[in-house]
């Protein structure tokens, strides 16, 4: 130490700058996930699932383009929708387009049944509209696919090219389309574009704009807290410093893993630097209160002061972090790892480059006296009067507090709610449920159903499963229409002779009406709905907005219904990418208690090895677990859903906000002298003043958080803070309060 | 409209008994295919939705248009066939000549067709059916048939065969045929046409 604080001072910043300059090239550089792979937790089965359909039915990625038309099937309106599906197939990466200028509904023909466009080309004036509206009420799958039920909005849907490797057509595409939406956008007449492509576009960008608006915002709060704090440059200038290094060499670290920021892990850089804070802020608050004129033995005692409660705080808080890991979602999983590598990297940092840069300055020639406003003096000197003169009745309080955020508990939804998650003015959101309000619904659920035999669906029996199937899924609540292979079979039958839309009546009328699929001119088509050996069909459920509390069970409903229907001969499948969030979702929970099983353990069995006592670490226990089971009632009373990001804050704070217990515990060993009244009275006023700045820092630096893009991350940032400051409130009363009850007349607590 | 329902009538009936009798050994030495030599091939309708494949053979001093048709349409491809005949031939002598061939078509297909019905619902529904335009110094014919086949990787390899139907018909009218067929199938006209009919003694344009 000494060494490093006199001839390997210098060393030792090059060393830092070189490195700092390397990693912070490589994190300049990180990129940013384009498909919201990491948000897709690694469930075997599913992703097997999804691949499969994938290979047989093609993406489940098309864009929907919404024309809302005053006139929409009178020659304009046709017009309009014509003229943009001709402009729009004309785009770069635009493999086809699909709307009601060009459908085609089957019709008997010469051979028997032969397309024909839905609206017949040369037509103009009444005639047209009567002939399309005509044609629409025939063919009722088409209108539900192409034009909404009050005949004003009709749907262009645009499928993609497959580019593998090109990351940059789909968002050129996008914003051609948007492009395109802002020309023809007046006079009545508007257009909205969703889709899970925009969605990935959208979250992409918006985890960019994060980037670049959290990070100065939190380096600006931050400053102007540690300069209120200590008033003095240092005090600035250090803790940023640290914090600088921190993101940096965790973000390079990043790179160099091959990893891209996802709408999580954007949250890194601001939790970084509020977490790499406290370190530097513990021994520059040492220094100032320190005394003696050698700098060097004076950084030295404050750093031997400060590292066993600095290593174990950051201890904690990294163990909260990495906990994470154990959830099956990528993206959650790098947060707490990377998190908690960038808490041990900042300890590491924090415990070198501050006693350094320390040890360069003269040291203040009296000890500081840290400015305290009268309200938080007065404040803490009740919380320190009220803990140990009653400490019954507050352990009374909390628990009645306690047991009222338990009742609410179980009021928290299990919720992801792909188009809510982001703010209310964001385009994609508006456009997303104006579709799913005006055309039809915005999610889709996709069903595979096969013989258990591998043998073709191309049977009577299996026909008619499938429409009592189809059937009993349009009878559910929330199901805006169903598309299968059977609107197809429906109009060849029709056309071949039947006179009416009704299924295959027998065998071989079956038979020949698979085999008329398999030779239709439009494979592409046909091949979203049923498999080229027409062994396994695509059932799409168009349901509405609704978030996985709804879609999940829904799902699972289907499954269950199906499976029954279909009987023991067929195999029913879920999949899409809808399906695959909300089976994410259920397992949330789980994924959750696993997590906070975890860092609770691992916190306490750290605290236990800190403190050798076990009364201690129980006493350690209940302030920090409160708070979290508070911020799960308030989620429960107030409406907050446990979603990706809402999951992880149980994990992720309970870590830093036992800092605050292990610093109080030390201060109160330090002060103990057989009265444990007077302890807490003197920890409380003392420590809890230092605490009472830290948690300000801490909850203000999460609080950048909220003005990100994504409502998940929002709440974790949100109630991330609140759930520090409920922890400080708990430290200042509950861990008095116990103390006090548990003290026996016993020695003062060990403390490392 | 009349006669050409009777000429329709009388066709079928003889193409019934064509498919049912023994064919003469002078006329199966010409469908040997032991010899042949492939000069083109294309896929029918198109490669992405094919339905069969049409190749240009020859075969000895006689050169062959054969299409092999491997499709559970067959009736719809045979309703397409008989279509283009009475479009490309309206009248004349010749008339005659594309009925036979239709009729004797549409024989062979009910007869396909009930050996897939017979394999059941598990079965491969594919009928497969082979057409050759054979003209040679001194014949010139149709015949139909079914065959077997492997298909490996989209190549189709003709394992067995079994001539069904011969009809010896106008010279005129097989030449004139195999062109249309080329042509048709190839997406190919002119002098495009001509190069590909080019190593075809018999089918080139002079």
């Amino acid at each position: 130490m000494t060494w490093l604080l006199t001839r390997g001072r210098v060393p030792f910043l090059c060393a830092l700058l070189a490195a700092t300059a390397w990693l912070g090239w490589l994190a300049a550089g990180v990129g940013i996930e384009t498909t919201n792979a990491s948000l897709d937790s690694r469930d075997p089965e599913k992703v097997a699932a999804y691949e499969r359909f994938k290979a047989t039915f093609g993406s489940d990625e098309d864009l929907l383009l919404a024309v809302a038309h005053p006139a929409l099937l009178e020659a304009e309106g046709i017009g309009l929708v014509a003229a943009l599906s001709e402009r729009i197939s004309r785009i770069d990466g635009v493999h086809r387009v699909l709307s009601l200028a060009n459908a085609e509904e089957l019709v008997p023909g010469e051979l028997g049944a032969e397309p024909r466009p839905v609206v017949p080309p040369g037509l103009e004036g009444p005639e047209l509209a009567g002939r399309v509206r005509e044609a629409l009420d025939r063919n009722p799958d088409l209108a539900g696919l192409f034009v909404s039920a009050d005949r004003r909005t009709a749907a262009i849907l645009i499928e993609i090219e497959d580019r593998p490797g090109d990351l940059h057509y789909r968002g050129a595409l996008i914003e051609r389309l948007r492009a395109i939406a802002d020309e023809v956008g007046r006079d009545g007449v508007s257009l909205h574009l969703t889709g899970i492509a925009v969605q990935k576009h959208d979250v992409s960008e918006m985890i960019a704009r994060d980037t670049r608006v959290l990070m100065p915002l939190a380096v600006g709060v931050l400053g102007a807290t540690l300069a209120v704090f200590f008033r003095r440059l240092l005090g600035v200038l250090l803790p940023l410093a640290v914090t600088g290094i921190t993101v940096a060499w965790t973000l390079g670290a990043y790179r160099l893993a091959g990893l891209e920021l996802n709408a999580i892990t954007s949250l890194l850089p601001p939790v970084l630097m509020v977490l790499s804070l406290a370190v530097s802020v513990h021994l520059i608050q040492g220094w100032l209160d320190a005394s003696g004129p050698d700098p060097v033995a004076r950084v030295r005692r404050v750093v031997l002061e400060q590292l066993f409660p600095c290593f174990f705080c950051s201890l904690t808080t990294a163990l909260g972090f990495a906990s994470l890991a154990t959830t099956d979602t990528p993206a959650v999983q790098l947060f707490g790892l990377f998190a908690a590598l960038g808490v041990l990297i900042s300890f590491a940092v924090g415990m070198t480059l501050v006693p350094v840069g320390l040890s360069f300055l003269p040291p203040p020639a009296s000890a500081r006296e840290v400015p305290q406003h009268p309200l938080v003096r007065r404040a803490l000197a009740w919380a320190a009067e009220t803990a140990a003169a009653h400490p019954g009745r507050v352990l009374l309080v909390f628990a009645g507090i306690t047991a009222l955020a338990l009742a609410g508990l179980p009021r928290v939804r299990n919720n992801t709610d792909l188009v809510r998650f982001l703010r209310d003015d964001a385009p994609l959101q508006r456009d997303t449920l104006f579709v799913d309000e005006h055309l039809t619904g915005a999610n889709m659920l996709d069903f595979v159903v096969a013989r258990r035999d591998g043998a073709p669906l191309a049977s009577l029996d299996a026909v008619q499963r499938l429409a009592a199937f189809e059937r009993a899924i349009l009878a559910r609540e929330h199901v805006v229409g169903v598309s299968s292979v059977l609107a197809v079979l429906r109009q060849i039958e029709r056309a071949e002779g039947a006179g009416e839309l009704v299924l295959p009546a027998d065998e071989r009328a079956a038979a020949w009406a698979f085999d008329l699929l398999e030779a239709a001119p439009e494979q592409p088509l046909v091949r979203k709905l049923v498999a080229p050996d027409s062994t396994s069909a695509r059932v799409n459920v168009r349901v509405r907005a609704v978030g996985t509390a709804v879609a999940a069970p829904l799902a699972e409903d289907i499954l269950e219904e199906g499976r029954r229907l279909l009987g023991d001969e067929y195999t029913l499948t879920a999949t899409g990418a809808f399906y695959n969030v909300s089976r994410d979702s259920n397992r949330l929970v789980a994924a959750q208690v696993r997590s906070f099983a975890l860092a609770v353990g691992l916190v306490f069995l750290t605290i236990g090895v800190l403190f050798r006592s076990a009364r201690l670490t129980l006493i350690a226990f209940v302030p920090n677990v409160m708070p979290v089971a508070w911020t799960g009632g308030m989620m429960g009373f107030f409406g907050i859903d446990l979603s990706t990001g809402t999951a992880m804050i149980a994990s992720a704070v309970i870590g830093v906000v036992v800092d605050d217990t292990i610093h109080y515990l030390t201060g109160f060993s330090r002060a103990y002298r057989g009265d444990p009244r007077e302890a807490v009275r003197l920890t409380t006023t003392g420590t809890g003043a230092a605490l009472f700045v830290n948690n300000v820092v801490l909850v203000l630096g999460f609080w950048v958080g909220c003005f990100g893009s994504f409502k998940p991350t929002i709440y974790f940032s949100l109630l991330s803070g609140v759930t520090m400051i409920t922890a400080l409130v708990c430290d200042l009363f509950v861990t008095p309060a116990c103390l006090v009850l548990l003290d026996r007349g016993r020695r003062a607590p060990a403390c490392a | 409209v009349r006669l050409s329902a009777i000429a329709a009538l009388v066709a079928t009936a003889g193409a019934a008994t064509a498919a049912d009798a023994p064919l003469p050994a002078r006329l199966l030495a010409r469908l040997d295919p032991g010899a042949d030599e492939v000069v083109g091939r294309s896929f029918v309708p198109s490669a992405e939705r094919r339905v069969g494949e049409v190749r240009l053979v020859r075969r000895g001093d006689a050169n062959v248009a054969q299409t092999l048709l491997y499709t559970k349409v067959l009736s719809r491809v045979v309703g397409e066939i008989r279509r283009k005949e009475l479009a490309n031939w309206p009248d004349g002598p010749a008339r005659a000549d594309a009925l036979r061939y239709v009729e004797a078509l549409e024989s062979v297909r009910e007869r396909t067709w009930s050996e897939v019905a017979a394999r059941g619902p598990k079965g491969d529904r594919r009928q497969k059916v082979w057409i050759e335009f054979v003209v040679a110094p001194r014949e010139a014919l149709v015949a139909i048939g079914s065959f077997e086949m492997e298909d490996r990787d989209g190549e189709v390899r003709v394992l067995s065969r079994e001539p069904l139907v011969a009809l010896e018909l106008s010279r005129d009218y097989v030449l004139r045929n195999m062109r249309l067929i080329a042509a048709d199938s190839f997406h190919v006209e002119g002098d495009a046409l001509a190069e590909l009919l080019a190593p075809l003694e018999w089918l080139r344009v002079r």
